[in-house]
């Protein structure tokens, strides 16, 4: 005799209780040990990626900042002094940085 | 004394519960859940340490038994997509016999395709509705109901046989 569809949901329905009754009520340890036991590794290696990520960004962050403002910086003050400059709109970085020196 | 019990029992429900509060109330069902899922007791309760974990570093839900739940279906879903990926994984052993059926069933789920197993799981144990499941796995409710009526239907023929 073949099983009707809904035979067949009944018997998944009771296998699915019946298969996760294994496990128990209750954790097997209270939240304190798990936290204790599973975070503190990680918030240790977390931190450190943290530190060395932060770090690198500054780093790069200085460069990106840094670099254009020193080019301008030398390449209008000796401009300057060479006279090869004889006008420059006012936002140029070779007439802030003539403003400068 | 009996209207002081009920005042201690009010005042407990309405403050809001903590982690350790809900790590007690929840821990068995999402086990249960992510069992029914995967199939492994030992994963299933690894997804659900990470999950507990993940939520002790952010501020409380609103609804956490909602979230607790979708967290859950969310974990295991990236656990299969991550193993589909892992070569030579060496499996859990199998849990022990509980009744040969359910056992057959069980074999049997675990030989479907992952979405038909989760879509089953889902529909079967967790009472969810076609539309909760198609929020749960990501798609439309057409798949869904496809995803379940496939499923059953290769279960039917496997007992049947």
């Amino acid at each position: 005799m073949s099983l009707t569809q809904g035979q067949v949901e009944e018997r998944l329905i009771h296998a699915f209780h019946e298969f996760a009754e294994v496990v128990p009520e209750h954790p097997p340890a209270p939240w304190s040990t798990v936290v204790a036991a599973s975070r503190a590794p990680r918030r240790h290696v977390s931190h450190l990626v943290g530190v060395a990520a932060s770090v690198v960004l500054i780093a790069l962050a200085t460069i990106v900042w840094a670099a254009p403002s020193a080019g301008a910086r030398y390449h209008g003050s000796q401009a300057i002094r060479m006279g090869h400059v004889v006008s420059v709109r006012p936002a140029h970085p070779i007439a802030r940085s003539a403003h400068a020196i | 004394m009996v209207v002081d019990r009920v005042d201690q029992v009010e005042t407990t429900m309405m403050k809001s519960p903590t982690i350790e509060d809900l790590y007690r109330a929840h821990w068995a069902p999402l086990v249960r859940l992510a069992l029914v899922m995967t199939g492994d007791r030992g994963r299933a309760e690894d997804l659900v340490h990470d999950v507990f974990i993940r939520l002790a570093l952010r501020p409380l839900p609103f609804d956490p038994t909602t979230y607790l739940r979708r967290m859950v279906i969310n974990a295991t879903r990236d656990h299969h997509r991550r193993i589909r990926v892992e070569r030579g994984l060496v499996l859990s052993p199998p849990p022990p016999v509980i009744n040969p059926e359910v056992d057959e069933i069980i074999e049997f789920l675990k030989r479907l395709p992952e979405r038909q197993r989760h879509a089953l799981a889902l529909r079967y144990y967790a009472d969810m509705d076609v539309a909760q499941i198609a929020r749960a796995l990501d798609c439309p409710a057409g798949t869904v109901k496809s995803l379940l009526h496939r499923g059953i239907d290769a279960l039917r023929k496997e007992l049947n046989a």
